[in-house]
């Protein structure tokens, strides 16, 4: 019985072992089965967070320091990469009634406190900080303020004056090239100038992370303003515009119009005028003359009018002479200022601005002629260049009688902007090539190949006449020795408002030049508006007298820092249109 | 035995997890702590980068071009050099010169030495020029090496006024392969200085740059050394002036940046006047001039000792070639 009860034991022993063992090969199994799917897990986990990584995270960075370091709006610098707009983050007084906590906000009185601010800020209002101060409540005593005198601030010893950061737009160089560059709202929209024109690139992040380059020369456009305010200041004019545009590039280095404004603080009156004087012709400082106020830019016409005659071919020969008498057409006459005696030949027309000779030339030439000259030089048209301010000109459509074509011919009839006149001049000398202004920097390869206007023959005669008229004409005064200027100049009477008479004491001076005319490179315009008959001017209220004379200054400024160099020794040969001009001299 | 070997196993794999555990979470530890300084590292990068902006466009509205065009009115009264201020072509400013004279001192020469043979001077770089008088190298002011790195006409500044200058330019936008020379002067007399404060010592020449050693700025690359008049300068140094005309004592210490900003004016003289603070104090400017009390070729010429002015001369070593450059990039005192 016992033998056997052993053996079944044994068995039974074996059994349970077996199923021990096979259980436990079956636990081990799952366990790696578990073990590898929690390490597929996170294989996989790897793997989607290396794609994600590779497909989103990339676009995520904006925690960088190159983000941080962004600003809200980019910067606009000039073609040389000097800053003229920037982000900046100015301090503030701002007055903090809960920086103590409970209590007294000051540990002072506020009057004293407000006086110990006006110890920092003369022209601080005592009485109304004084009022802020004690009413508790919170407020900006001063948005902009200098570091120094934030720390003249903290030296008071208030904790409730604070001076923290406000991200401001800043124009370093103040007023200097305002309209070109507008300003910003408070609520940061760009307006007037480029600031509005590449407001949504400023703010995008390929232009907040690169600053926009414009054409402009911080020097030259300085240069300009300079003795452009200093020629309006000696005329007693109401205002004036200057251009200096590159004439193979249609870049614009220099764009002025005067009285301007400071976009750093632009005031109400900046923007519109009170209707009263709005009414007596004011405009505010915001509005461009340059490009956005047509004039009748008058005798700075003809030029056009003789090179578009020259390409046509009524004329062939510039020593052929006109007769100077009045001309009568219909119920108008048209007179020169002086009595030049009884005919002028072209060249002696354009260095005594003779308005009747020039207005044969227009006849001869005709008038479908004319207007397709002027069609192509875009003074049917708003200029091309970039700012949101640019006047339409007054222009005649449809066919142009005689006596329009005349008038037109010596720039009365037609109204345009200065800035269409210094594109019109840079076609003129450049070899007769039309291209469009811009105020972006432009890249040799960008240069547009433009429209030829004139023959580079007559091209070449213009510069010639152009530079005469500064030798022996009414241009001397912008005669600068050695840059070899060549110009013309311009006096047009303003017409009344609502098409009123013209009135013999306003006038736009205009003085549109270039200069080397050996080899042009640049254009300088200078408009006068409204010049007065002053000592300064011999009591002379022509272009002669006040808008050359500023060119005059300007080119000597200016040549050097653009690679012309003044050379008496070099000129353009005009031996051979010198016989015409016998006496040599001229007035307008 | 089995199950101590087990218990072993066991005990050494928890040892390993745990110490790996543990370095694991010192490494974290330790990369986070380095993320965090790199963080405020970051900060005050950014913190600083923020202020340098501030700054800059602090000295840039002071130093703007309106700002210098005042200063330069009121004070300076610099204009553009005239047509017939500036010299075409070497030809023309060797017919400047004078023949020797009998008896006199040996042609003033000046040396440079290349490093390497061939070697050129590294782009917008100017080559060193050495001054037998001060026996070391004249150091070129920030300004002026920042000047010359853009192509910008350079005009070493003397203690006082600007009297004169020799402006090596390249025309070839007029002129092709036809280098120019300028002679500076200023429009009008100007500042306090009477003529006869003058110490008209200057016999210069132009420094050995080439305009083609700097990059062109739009086609128009110029370089200038200087031939100065010295005078004795009003009581304010320029930079004192230009910084109590703009209340920042700041300027005092970074005027040399003016100049570059002047250089924008067309006004640039003034500016340069206003960069002379900064630049590196050195010897009194010497020249031959100098040395031999101003009319040296005749005195040499008739045999008597010149007179020496002891506050300017040193006596040159034997066979030391003198370098008529003058020093006077640096000078603070008269």
């Amino acid at each position: 019985m016992t033998a056997v009860a052993a053996p079944a034991t044994i068995a039974t022993g074996r059994r349970q072992l077996v199923n021990v063992r096979e259980r436990s090969l079956l636990t081990a199994k799952w366990r790696a089965v578990w073990v590898l799917a929690i390490f597929a897990l996170i294989a996989l986990g790897a793997i989607a967070r290396i794609a994600w990584l590779g497909t989103f995270a990339a676009k995520g960075g904006d925690l960088s320091l190159d983000a941080t370091l962004l600003p809200r709006r980019g910067d606009i610098v000039d073609r040389n990469g000097v800053p003229l707009a920037r982000q900046i983050e100015a301090y503030s007084l701002w007055y903090n009634p809960k920086a103590m906590g409970g209590g007294s906000p000051l540990t002072k009185p506020p009057r004293v406190v407000a006086e110990a601010l006006a110890q920092v800020f003369p022209d601080l209002n005592v009485e109304e900080v004084t009022r802020l101060l004690a009413s508790g409540k919170p407020g900006y005593i001063r948005k902009e303020i200098l570091p120094e005198e934030a720390n003249r601030v903290t030296q008071i010893g208030e904790p409730a004056l604070e001076a923290p950061r406000l991200t401001e737009r800043y124009y370093p160089q103040g007023s200097m090239a305002a309209h070109v560059l507008g300003f910003v709202t408070s609520d940061g929209r760009g307006q007037v100038g480029m600031e509005q024109v590449l407001n949504d690139k400023l703010l995008s992040p390929e232009g907040r992370a690169q600053a926009s380059v414009l054409s402009i020369d911080a020097r030259v456009q300085g240069a300009l303003e300079d003795e452009l305010s200093r020629g309006i200041s000696l005329s007693d004019a109401r205002g004036g515009a200057g251009i200096v545009l590159d004439v193979d590039t249609g870049e614009v280095l220099a764009l002025c119009s005067l009285p301007s404004f400071d976009p750093n603080a632009v005031t109400p009156l900046d923007v519109k005028l009170p209707p009263d004087q709005e009414a007596l012709g004011e405009m505010p400082r915001t509005f461009n003359r340059a490009t956005n106020q047509v004039y009748e830019l008058g005798s700075t016409f003809k030029p056009i009018t003789v090179a578009s005659a020259l390409d046509a071919g009524t004329i062939t020969n510039l020593g052929r002479r006109f007769p100077a008498s009045p001309l009568h057409i219909g119920k108008f006459t048209i007179h020169d200022d002086e009595n030049f005696g009884p005919s002028l030949n072209v060249a002696e027309a354009l260095i005594h601005s003779s308005n009747i000779v020039t207005s044969q030339i227009a006849a001869e030439l005709g008038g479908d002629r004319l207007k397709a000259t002027m069609e192509q030089l875009g003074f049917n048209a708003r200029s091309p260049i970039e700012l949101p301010a640019r006047g339409f000109p007054i222009w005649h459509s449809g066919e142009w009688p005689v006596l329009t074509t005349m008038t037109v011919s010596f720039g009365h009839g037609i109204s345009v902007t200065p800035m269409h006149l210094a594109s019109a001049y840079a076609a003129l000398v450049n070899g007769g090539v039309w291209r469009p202004a811009t105020l972006r920097r432009l890249s040799p390869g960008e240069v547009p190949a433009g429209v030829q206007v004139f023959k580079p023959e007559s091209s070449a005669r213009i510069r010639q006449l152009l530079r005469m008229i500064v030798v022996y004409g009414t241009g001397r005064s912008a005669n600068a020795p050695g840059f070899r200027v060549g110009g013309k100049t311009g006096t047009a009477e303003i017409a009344g408002p609502h098409g009123g008479r013209y009135d013999k004491s306003a006038v736009v001076a205009t003085f549109a030049s270039a200069f080397p005319m050996d080899h042009p490179r640049y254009v300088v315009l200078a408009m006068l508006d409204r010049p007065q008959k002053t000592q300064a001017t011999s009591y002379q209220r022509t272009a002669a007298w006040n808008a050359a004379p500023v060119v005059g200054r300007v080119v000597p400024r200016i040549g050097p820092m653009l690679g012309v160099m003044p050379d008496e020794t070099r000129d353009i040969d005009i031996s051979d249109l010198v016989p015409l001009i016998p006496g040599r001299v001229g007035g307008e | 035995m089995n199950m101590t070997r087990d218990r072993v196993q066991s005990l050494a794999w928890a040892l390993i997890i745990s110490v790996s555990f543990a370095l694991l979470l010192a490494l974290t530890f330790r990369v986070n702590a380095v993320k965090s300084q790199v963080r405020l590292l970051d900060r005050r990068i950014v913190a600083l980068k923020q202020e340098k902006s501030l700054l800059e466009t602090e000295f840039q509205t002071r130093a703007n071009q309106q700002q210098l065009a005042a200063l330069n009115d009121v004070d300076f009264g610099f204009k553009a050099p005239s047509a017939a201020q500036y010299i075409e072509g070497e030809q023309q400013l060797a017919s400047l010169s004078k023949p020797v004279a009998p008896d006199a001192p040996a042609p003033i020469l000046m040396a440079s030495a290349e490093t390497q043979v061939g070697a050129k001077p590294a782009a917008g770089t100017l080559p060193a020029v050495l001054s037998t008088v001060a026996e070391k190298s004249l150091t070129l002011a920030p300004a002026t090496r920042m000047l010359a790195q853009h192509g910008e006409k350079v005009a070493p500044v003397a203690q006082g006024k600007l009297e004169q200058k020799l402006a090596l330019t390249d025309t070839s936008a007029t002129a092709p392969h036809k280098p120019a020379l300028a002679v500076a002067r200023p429009a009008k007399p100007v500042g306090t200085a009477s003529g006869s404060d003058r110490l008209a010592r200057a016999v210069g020449t132009v420094a050995p740059v080439r305009a083609h050693d700097a990059p062109p700025v739009h086609g128009t690359p110029a370089l200038a050394a200087a031939t100065l008049h010295v005078r004795s300068a009003p009581a304010a140094a320029s930079g004192d002036f230009l910084a109590a005309a703009t209340g920042n004592d700041r300027l005092r210490t970074t005027v040399s940046t003016a100049a570059r900003a002047a250089t924008h004016t067309g006004a640039a003289a003034p500016a340069l006047a206003a960069a002379k603070p900064a630049l590196k104090p050195a010897k009194q400017p010497q020249t031959v001039a100098d040395a031999f009390g101003g009319d040296w070729q005749r005195q040499m010429s008739s045999g008597v000792k010149p007179a020496r002015d002891s506050a300017s001369a040193a006596k040159p070593k034997p066979g030391h070639k003198r370098v008529a450059i003058e020093d006077t990039v640096g000078t603070t005192s008269q």
